[in-house]
């Protein structure tokens, strides 16, 4: 058994310089073949920590020399090295040495995925829950505030995403679930906001030094909670990211294709690729906007309030699509509809006055709420 | 919508003119049709003022010699001045269009927040500039500049272009077709700026955001999504400033040289239907017949400012069009 | 990697994830592309501004060593003194067209906001914004024919004037119009709704929150009006002692420059005076379209504060 420090979460993967064969990868991703079946490319862990040099301020020190060694063993919570009142946190229940990042608040284990509150050592060990969290991590948001000037929408999150996994964020009116949404895909910074902390990507902060908005929004794609459909045809719509991308038109096609099946619209639009998309239905346009956001290949997808704009029977099809989703991409979903988010979510954070209060498997959080405020929430006490 | 029916009703109270019933006693149809009226009458007086004089084919042509002497071989031909019209609006407005595109796209996409907050009012301040003001400019400052500078560069650089060859005796004075599209392109970029810089302001913001939403960069956003979605716009603009290039006057006349030819150089003066109407109004003060095709000149120009306008207002697809000091 | 605690590990990125914007590819041409466009579509301000501030810098340097006081104080006779008549006849002119374009142009920009049909609204919103194109030459032979001769009134500030109030008309029109629009519907609802009439709405609740931007308007139909010489040309005449009826012509400062610019050397002083009145027009135009800035912006905040 062997548990590494937080460091281990800054890895860069591997060479940072694609070889030819690489390029290939890159190609075939834009096959539209499901990405599994695409043998992308693993890089093995490395073993060499990279603390600093991307920009993420590496949060506890480590030792330069060897692997990053057991937390217990070199890193002793509040090392002294840290200097000032700098302290790290413990989890109660694995003992990883976590980086203090904000203030104190509910903190969640990045190693076993524990709920705890800082001070309050004592929470559940949530075994179903890291279960669920036991594969890939898609997201790994820490100490994420978004700040208009200084009032603070979202404080201090700390929040991990499951790869493949579909995590719906609650919370009532105003808590800032779309301010958290469009803080992990740097949308925040089209409106002005100032974001404190770090959302890790691959092990990567998105808002580190070098890293592009452009290049996160081609990973972490979004769909808005109405549907925004360019004044194009159909299929010019959903080949958007793959004509900026100048992709051969044979690509182009298969893509654009592939996409349209996944958004589950496919059957309704095959005969017509060429019609304005603003023909069509609101249902319609929103799927064909999930299409159009797939056809670029993110590896996540936010969206935020989906159906809001749905009649029943269209948020049915949108529902049925994001499980079908799953399958090959991470989906956090922002909605307002109780039901909606027992029904396609396996996680769900509950979000209030922008702070994350409870964050679980979505059956306990809606069957035995730990907090006061989420039971109050979903007993429909208030919001 | 702000006309509801039902928000007049409101309007009456019981005994006593309402405010509704004044206006339609002060004005009949309505006061609002004021501008309407004000046309009309421009029209009616122009053609009055014509006397239906009849010119004959030879006032759509290039023969224009208002000889007074001899009525039987005059003619009043305007096409050299529609040309010569022509050639300093297109090309002014080319220019004017480029550069107010750039200039509107970085305003709204490229520059930051409080650089665009102050680029805005700026470049709409330069609507403000009186015309005579180019006018003593460019007559007094630029036009030697020309002559000894630009000019002559132009003609060597350039020379072998049909139209841009000059003997420097051509543009001794400096005064010209050049000089007269310089200051015309000057004086239409703010126009067409703020036409089209509204525009894309006009612009969902939730449609640019599905575009960066996509990973697209700024540009790629501007080129693929909102440049395409004012699309008319963008032309209407261009028809608007188009408007304006051809009827301005004082500016023009003060640079153009004001020579009553077609010049066979770029560099050569020559004349607009909007400058004739004032460098020929002396002579036509004695000689009525002239006055009768200047004013019939003014009502062609009347009809194209017209249609291009009317054409240009329709295309832009918005009910009103902000002016400077553009508000929202 | 085995035990009770599950490591936990990032997705496996492929090349394609590296966010960073280093290395070679697509999206990094795309991303240098969008910056080097970032960087110089700023230039074109350069391109434009440049000849602006030539031309303020050569006007101010031909005006204003030899302009003083008296300059605005004498008034022009023969080819010596100064503006003081020029002046007048602008202040005439302009403030008695603004009179009457301020007049018919709020009371119509009012009626197409308030009380005109959708219909009708569109109209004359068309015909305003087409008047507003139309070349002022061809107003200013209209003026010419209408005022000076048919009427028998010869040249004169009254033809003048009311020749250039209708060029200044379209201004004052669109911004009534476009104030009135702008006032929250919120606002009007909650006036009505209270059991106001129409026409206390208009009054107590409309237009005291659509004035500051119907001054705008004014101020712009102003600027446009001190600024104008095509409309004037042919029925404002020329004199040049100052001005004491209506019925007289008089000299204007868009005149004296139009008159005077090209005057031979030997009458240097009478340039000078051309570019002085050039300098006292841009900076009255300038003046009133920075007080339009200002009213416009300081308005919008108000509104905020009215929607919030
Ligand atoms: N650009 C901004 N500047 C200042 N405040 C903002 C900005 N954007 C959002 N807010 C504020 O942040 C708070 C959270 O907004 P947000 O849109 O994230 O809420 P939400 O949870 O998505 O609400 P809803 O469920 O209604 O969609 C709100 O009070 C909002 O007024
Ligand atoms: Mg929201």
């Amino acid at each position: 058994m062997e548990v590494r420090g937080p460091e281990h979460l800054l890895e860069l993967p591997g060479g940072t310089v694609p070889s030819p064969s690489d390029l290939q990868v890159v190609r075939s991703v834009m096959s539209g073949l499901p990405p599994r079946a695409r043998g992308m490319v693993s890089y093995p862990s490395s073993s060499e920590p990279r603390s600093g040099s991307v920009g993420v301020t590496s949060p506890a020190p480590s030792s330069p020399s060897t692997g990053a060694p057991h937390p217990k063993a070199s890193q002793p919570a509040g090392s002294p090295g840290q200097g000032g009142d700098r302290a790290d946190w413990k989890c109660p229940n694995c003992s990883a040495v976590l980086p203090k990042i904000g203030a104190d608040g509910y903190v969640t284990c990045s190693f076993c995925h524990a709920v705890f509150t800082t001070g309050q050592p004592t929470v559940a060990p949530a075994s179903a829950l890291s279960e669920m969290m036991a594969g890939e991590l898609a997201l790994s948001i820490q100490g994420l505030s978004v700040l208009a000037g200084s009032k603070a929408l979202v404080q201090d999150i700390n929040l991990n995403v499951a790869s493949n996994k579909v995590t719906a964020i609650i919370g009532p009116s105003g808590c800032g679930k779309t301010t958290l949404l469009r803080a992990l895909n740097r949308m925040t910074e089209l409106s002005g906001l100032k974001v404190r902390g770090q959302v890790l990507y691959g092990g990567r902060n998105i808002y580190g030094a070098g890293i592009d908005a452009v290049r996160v929004r081609r990973r972490i794609g979004m769909v808005f909670q109405r549907p925004t459909v360019f004044p194009s045809s159909i299929f010019e719509n959903v080949a958007f990211g793959l004509r900026i991308d100048h992709e051969p038109e044979d690509v182009v096609e298969r893509t654009v294709i592939t996409s349209l099946k996944r958004a589950g619209i496919w059957d309704e639009v095959k005969d017509e690729l060429d019609r304005p998309a603003l023909t069509l239905s609101g249902g319609q346009q929103q799927r064909l906007c999930i299409a159009r956001a797939l056809a670029v290949s993110p590896k996540v997808l936010l969206m935020d309030e989906p159906t809001s704009s749905l009649d029943p029977i269209a948020t049915q099809k949108v529902e049925d699509m994001i499980f079908e989703l799953k399958q090959h991409y991470t989906v956090v979903i922002v909605t307002h509809n109780m039901q909606q988010a027992a029904r396609v979510a396996d996680l769900t954070a509950f979000l209030f006055q922008g702070k994350l209060v409870e964050f679980g498997l979505t059956k306990q959080i809606f069957e035995s709420p730990r907090e006061k405020l989420t039971e109050n929430y979903i007993t429909g006490r208030f919001g | 919508m702000r006309n509801q029916p039902g928000v007049a009703r409101l309007s009456n109270p019981p005994g006593g003119m309402s405010l509704r019933q004044f206006f339609q006693w002060l004005s009949g149809a309505a006061v609002a049709m004021i501008p309407l009226y004000f046309i009309i009458a421009i029209v009616a007086t122009l053609v009055y003022a014509s006397g239906f004089q009849n010119f004959g084919w030879s006032f759509f042509s290039t023969n224009w010699n208002p000889n007074p002497n001899d009525p039987s071989v005059a003619a009043y031909g305007w096409f050299d001045f529609a040309v010569g019209s022509a050639i300093t609006s297109a090309i002014a407005l080319a220019l004017a269009m480029v550069l107010s595109l750039g200039l509107a796209v970085c305003i709204v996409s490229f520059l930051p927040p409080f650089l665009s907050r102050l680029a805005a009012p700026v470049t709409d301040m330069l609507a403000g500039i009186p015309s005579v003001v180019y006018g003593i400019w460019g007559y007094v400052i630029l036009a030697p500049y020309f002559s000894k500078v630009i000019d002559p560069w132009m003609v060597g650089t350039l020379g072998f272009l049909p139209g841009f060859n000059a003997t420097p005796t051509q543009y001794a004075g400096g005064v010209g077709l050049i000089l007269a599209i310089f200051i015309l392109t000057i004086m239409v970029v703010p126009i067409t700026t703020a036409l089209v810089r509204d525009s894309l302001r006009s612009i969902p913001k939730e449609l640019e955001e599905a575009g960066l939403a996509l990973g697209a960069t700024r540009w790629e956003t501007m080129r693929r999504v909102k440049i395409p979605f004012i699309q008319r716009s963008i032309f209407s603009a261009g028809l608007l400033g188009f408007g304006r290039a051809i009827g301005e006057t004082v500016a023009v006349f003060m640079v153009i040289g004001n020579e009553v030819t077609l010049p066979t150089s770029i560099f050569g003066g020559s004349t607009t239907m909007a400058t004739l109407l004032v460098s020929q109004m002396d002579s036509a003060f004695t000689y009525p017949l002239l006055l009768k095709a200047l004013v019939e000149i003014a009502l062609v120009l009347m009809v194209i400012s017209l249609s291009v306008n009317a054409i240009g207002l329709r295309l832009l697809g918005r009910k009103t069009v902000t002016g400077p000091g553009g508000i929202e | 990697m085995s035990g009770s605690v599950n490591r936990p590990a990032f997705a496996p990125a492929s090349v394609a994830d590296d966010l960073s914007a280093r290395g070679f590819g697509r999206a990094t041409r795309r991303i240098l592309f969008d910056k080097w466009i970032g960087r110089l579509l700023p230039l074109l301000f350069i391109v434009v501004v440049f000849p602006i501030l030539d031309m303020i810098w050569w006007i101010a340097q031909n005006a204003l060593p030899t302009m003083t006081w008296s300059t605005l104080t004498t008034p022009l006779y023969g080819d010596v003194g100064g503006l003081y008549g020029a002046i007048l006849g602008t202040t005439y002119l302009a403030g008695l067209a603004l009179a009457i374009c301020g007049v018919l142009g709020i009371f119509g920009g009012m009626y197409t906001a308030e009380y005109a049909s959708p219909r009708t609204a569109t109209f004359a919103r068309l015909f305003g914004n087409i008047l507003a194109g139309t070349p002022a030459i061809v107003i200013g032979y209209t003026g010419y024919f209408l005022l000076v001769l048919y009427t028998g009134w010869g040249t004169s500030i009254a033809a003048g004037a009311i020749t250039l109030s209708v060029f200044m008309l379209p201004w004052v029109f669109r911004t009534t119009d476009l104030a009135f629009l702008s006032v929250p519907p919120t606002l009007r609802e909650a006036s009505l709704g209270l059991g106001a009439t129409h026409r206390q709405y208009l009054f107590r609740v409309g237009f005291p929150v659509a004035f500051p931007r119907i001054l705008t308007g004014i101020f712009i139909a102003l600027a446009i009006g001190v600024g104008e010489t095509a409309p004037l040309i042919f029925t404002a005449g020329w004199q040049l002692a100052p001005a004491t009826s209506l019925t007289q012509g008089t000299s204007y400062l868009t005149g004296l420059i139009w008159t005077y610019f090209d005057e031979p050397a030997n009458l240097g002083h009478l340039l000078a005076l051309s570019f002085q009145a050039a300098f006292i027009l841009f900076v009255i135009v300038i003046g009133l379209n920075v007080v339009v800035q200002i009213i416009g912006a300081r308005y919008r905040r108000r509104l905020k504060g009215l929607f919030a």
